[in-house]
């Protein structure tokens, strides 16, 4: 039967169950209506566009144009909405809402120049169903997303402290966090899997538009554990409320366009929420194209782009939840540079579609244990080819993936204050053509509990998560060239224990720890051939045991009106760190390509961030951050006789340099000016084959002014980018012994919100 | 209570059994062909069923059976292109090798034969072969290519003619001009968007000596073709 269409039926099956337990049995005469006005404090003018959150049912809204906003299907009960916006200092209030009743707040919000980056709490399992990650480490929101806003998601988060980017050119960047990266770093959109297979290798992209966020949330510790197994280096949740969960009180939509420089790059794309009785419609069109890249030392070829996400989401919005649909296609076509000393002197274009449907549920449960039910299924197809010049296909990727979830919110019990239970599965349909990797699939399975209370000024959050795996090749290969290929079983524990002490100073002093535990990737096990983008012939280990890491977190964060700072240092240790190695051996039958064997390896990764804000006058601020990050790996006895290692510790590929960023900005009225400085030292702790890079120094400045035109908010952003046109070389990027970074960029962002 | 136990049981007791009979289903969804047929690790290049070049486990051992001296020479680790093993004469000016054909190394060693039919036959299997210079032929014969000589070392010197009668397997040596180059072999599997390459060697060096020859000129340009440029440039 076809996936797509049982996938529908399945969301369309659970999501009726729900409506249908709940109207047969609901009180729905016991709701009401929350409608109010956010000033500005001092000025008494109307905030726009302010985010509003009722955390206790996961419902959100901004405020319009005149401030004013309106949340309808309120349960009766006491509740507790936070207000966030760039520029102002975020509120929280509880208020209670009486049946029928229509209540009326208003929120004075004092203006701060900080942007507020650091969060209050981190990795707080508090309201951890739903699509948001409450009171992640770090939300990038508003015109912090706009300043930072790239073509890649990881080029939008590579600013923030202990993020670096992984690139291939300009197209497939992914994130790493703190040194840790592919499957160590979940992405989630709307909390929910991607789907792709950005993990498994540099050259695949990350199948998410930033352009399309609302806001970016991250998160570590027991909050991660709900959302998949190994993610010790986090999770970064990508919010587009694509189901939405509330009813805005009129039409509501966006438009951006967006320019480059650096690759004649034209973005556009548009949002647009309809409202009718208790559904709400959503929808979504964005596309995106760029030529190739220029840089100091000439264009970069082959590094075209082309995109387009469109997608749609219908929410049904009750006094007792919501359920809703919603279904995307993501398109994107993008060249691999070319690479003459690896054999591809055209380099390899990349055509690849996803599409994605979602059912989800959330649903309010009054008894003495549970509060809140979340249930969400989703299939995604995703297609992925990588052609040589001519058109030869060199390797082809299809993954079918099915993922279903259910989360239910329990109110106090024991010792804690609450938390959340909740059981996840899902299933990965794999195959590749143009190899000998064989058709194969995962069945995985989870159940986790994360729980968290206050004792005094302590605040504790434990989570573990006991997963199930089974992968499977299409036939069972005694005699493999990689082995014996046969199915195999996984079952592990993972761990984590979050605290943070208020010293009600505004100093907290922090801690966690996490046990991680993943099974090894279907690419991991079975891999046996090119893989031409990565120009790489992978070699799978189907012998590799799970990756099981040790992580620890020590945090001091200091936050007043004027000054905002956090040090962090972390050590990470993985009994058997699974990666793919590069042998520096052309592989015997595709001797174009190197083998890359997958293998296992004992590895610590460690280092320190620190970030800060300063209010240096009332509309000025001073910003920065540093990020230091050391991995190393042990060395055996058999490697070091086989190669003539004689240490007994060799630093680990792909780890960068130290670096960081200072930057100082100034608004007023609307208008922010602000330049920043980002810097890296030259990395010479070298993995096997790499090769030194150099550090540089590279200037930025960008201008952004907001302002209201008729029942309309708009937002100009300007950002010049590497403007003094510096050639510099990212230590993460597969291909920088042949091309430097984009060069000069000036980018210019329109976006009305309406 | 807006939603009992006994409607939440029915609900996850639904979900949890819909998701499992979702996730028996077979989806495979794509075909690996790469059972159905040995796996090439290497070639042989022969002769009249000697071995001129025998290529495995990413090492080339030249003139492998012993009987073709005349496709090398001392101290050039590579093939020769020469007078000695073309036909080079007026009445046969293309000078090209005799057809030779290429065979398969598995993984033990074993020599095996892939089908010999076209894309037209139903064959899934043919032969593409890969230079790393460019082939410039129509530049070379231009008046300024002639003028700039020293050019020609950046143009490929030899070339690879497959025809009708050699089938999917057999090829010749064709010589153009003095000078090295490198060629590598692909097994290619499939047609159209589904081609893709089984199997890839690594280069090797291909060389056409500069020998003293009539339908060799003074730039070491082979005369064969006497129906493009080269007629107009006969060898005194």
């Amino acid at each position: 039967m076809n996936k797509f269409i049982l996938s529908l039926i399945i969301t369309a099956i659970n999501v009726a169950v729900v409506l249908e337990s709940a109207s047969a049995e609901a009180d729905f005469t016991r709701s009401g209506t929350i409608t109010g006005i956010v000033t500005d404090a001092e000025t008494g003018e109307p905030v726009p566009y302010a985010y509003l959150h009722l955390e206790s049912i996961n419902r959100t809204t901004t405020t319009d144009r005149e401030g004013r906003f309106e949340l309808r299907n309120i349960p009766e009960g006491t509740h507790t909405i936070k207000i966030h916006r760039i520029g102002y200092i975020t509120q929280s209030q509880s208020f209670r809402i009486e049946g029928d009743e229509t209540t009326e707040l208003s929120f004075q919000m004092r203006a701060t120049v900080l942007s507020g980056q650091a969060i209050e709490v981190l990795a707080d399992a508090n309201g951890t169903v739903g699509s948001h990650i409450e009171h992640a480490s770090i939300h990038i929101i508003g015109d912090q997303l706009r300043r930072n806003l790239d073509v890649t998601l990881s080029g939008t988060l590579s600013n923030q402290a202990g993020f670096s980017e992984r690139t291939m050119g300009v197209a497939p960047g992914r994130p790493v966090m703190r040194g840790l990266g592919d499957e160590r770093v979940l992405i989630l959109e709307d909390g929910g899997r991607t789907g792709d297979v950005s993990w498994t290798s540099g050259d695949h992209s990350v199948t998410v538009d930033p352009s399309a966020a609302n806001e970016i949330e991250i998160a570590r510790g027991p909050a991660a554990l709900q959302y998949g197994s190994g993610a010790i280096g986090g999770v970064i949740n990508v919010v587009r409320n694509q189901i939405p969960n509330s009813v805005p009180s009129r039409i509501t939509g966006t438009f951006s366009t967006q320019g480059s420089t650096v690759n004649q790059g034209l973005l556009g794309g548009g949002n647009l929420t309809i409202p009718w009785n208790d559904f709400v419609l959503n929808l979504d069109l964005s596309g995106r194209f760029g030529q190739d890249y220029s840089t100091p030392a000439g264009t970069l070829s082959n590094t075209y782009l082309r995109t387009a996400n469109n997608g749609f989401g219908l929410g049904y919005i009750q006094p007792w939840g919501y359920a809703g649909l919603s279904g995307s296609f993501y398109y994107s076509e993008y060249g691999i540079p070319p690479d003459p000393v690896g054999g591809h002197p055209s380099g390899v274009d990349i055509e690849m579609y996803k599409y994605q449907t979602e059912g989800r549920a959330e649903v309010l449960i009054r008894n003495s244990f549970f509060s809140l039910l979340e249930a969400r299924a989703s299939f995604i197809r995703y297609h992925h080819v990588e052609l040589e010049a001519g058109g030869i296909v060199g390797t082809q990727y299809d993954m079918d993936t099915f993922t279903g979830s259910v989360k239910m919110r329990n109110k106090e019990w024991a010792l804690f204050d609450e938390g959340v239970l909740g059981i996840w599965g899902d299933f990965v349909d794999y195959s590749v053509f143009g190899s000998r990797t064989p058709n194969s699939n995962a069945l995985n399975g989870a159940i986790f509990a994360i729980q968290e209370t206050d004792i005094g000024s302590l605040h504790l959050e434990v989570g573990f998560r006991l997963n199930y795996s089974i992968t499977r090749p299409e036939r069972e290969r005694p005699n493999s060239f990689i082995g014996h290929v046969r199915e195999r079983k996984f079952a592990g524990l993972e761990s984590s224990v979050s605290g943070i002490y208020n010293f009600r100073n505004g100093l907290f002093l922090g801690s966690t720890f996490m046990h991680s535990w993943r099974a090894p990737s279907l690419e991991e096990l079975y891999s046996e051939g090119p893989h031409l983008a990565a120009y790489a012939y992978e070699v799978g280990n189907p012998d590799l045991d799970a990756e099981r890491g040790l992580g620890n977190e020590l945090f001091l964060r200091y936050k007043k009106d004027n000054f905002n700072m956090q040090l962090a240092g972390y050590y990470n240790y993985f009994n058997n760190y699974l990666h793919a190695q590069d042998t520096g051996r052309p592989s015997i039958p595709r001797a174009d390509l190197n083998e890359f064997q997958y293998v296992s390896t004992k590895a610590a990764i460690y280092g320190l961030e620190f970030t800060s804000e300063y209010q240096l006058f009332q509309n000025v601020a001073v910003d920065g951050n540093i990020s230091m990050t050391i991995g190393d790996r042990d060395v055996s006895e058999e490697e070091k006789d086989r190669t003539g290692l004689t240490k007994s510790s060799q630093p680990l590929p792909m780890i960068p340099p130290l670096k960081g960023t200072v930057g100082i900005r100034h608004s007023l009225n609307g208008l922010t000016l602000g330049g920043k400085v980002r810097m890296a030292a030259k990395q010479d702790r070298l993995g096997e084959f790499e090769t030194p890079t150099d550090g540089y120094f590279l200037l930025d400045l960008n201008a952004q002014y907001s302002f209201t035109w008729r029942d309309t908010f708009q937002t100009i952003s300007l950002n010049a980018l590497n403007i003094l046109n510096e050639e510099y070389y990212n230590h993460l990027s597969l291909i920088k012994e042949i091309f430097p970074e984009p060069g000069r960029n000036i980018n210019l962002l329109y976006r009305v919100y309406f | 209570m807006l939603l009992n136990y006994k409607s939440l049981y029915i609900f996850l007791a639904l979900f949890i059994v819909l998701s499992f009979i979702f996730t028996a289903c077979d989806t495979t969804s794509t075909d690996n062909d790469h059972d159905e047929h040995a796996d090439a690790t290497g070639f042989v290049i022969v002769l009249n069923s000697a071995e001129i070049v025998r290529y495995e486990n990413n090492i080339f051992n030249w003139n492998s059976s012993g009987t073709w001296d005349d496709y090398f020479r001392d101290n050039i680790d590579a093939i020769v292109i020469s007078p000695d093993v073309i036909d080079l004469t007026i009445e046969n000016p293309r000078g090209m090798t005799p057809s030779v054909f290429i065979r398969w190394v598995d993984a033990d060693g074993d020599l095996f034969d892939l089908p010999d039919l076209s894309e037209d036959e139903g064959g899934e299997f043919w032969l593409d072969w890969q230079w790393e210079k460019p082939n410039t032929l129509t530049e070379e014969c231009s008046d300024e290519a002639r003028e700039n000589i020293a050019d020609l070392n950046e143009i490929r010197p030899a070339n690879l003619e497959q025809h009708g009668s050699d089938g999917q397997w057999g090829f010749h040596f064709r010589a153009d001009h003095a000078g090295e180059d490198r060629i590598r072999f692909r097994l290619m599997h499939g047609h159209g968007t589904d081609a893709h390459a089984d199997f890839v060697s690594q280069w090797m060096n291909v060389y056409v000596p500069h020998d003293d020859h009539d339908l060799i000129d003074e730039n070491g340009i082979y005369m064969h073709e006497r129906d493009k440029c080269r007629t107009d440039r006969p060898r005194n």
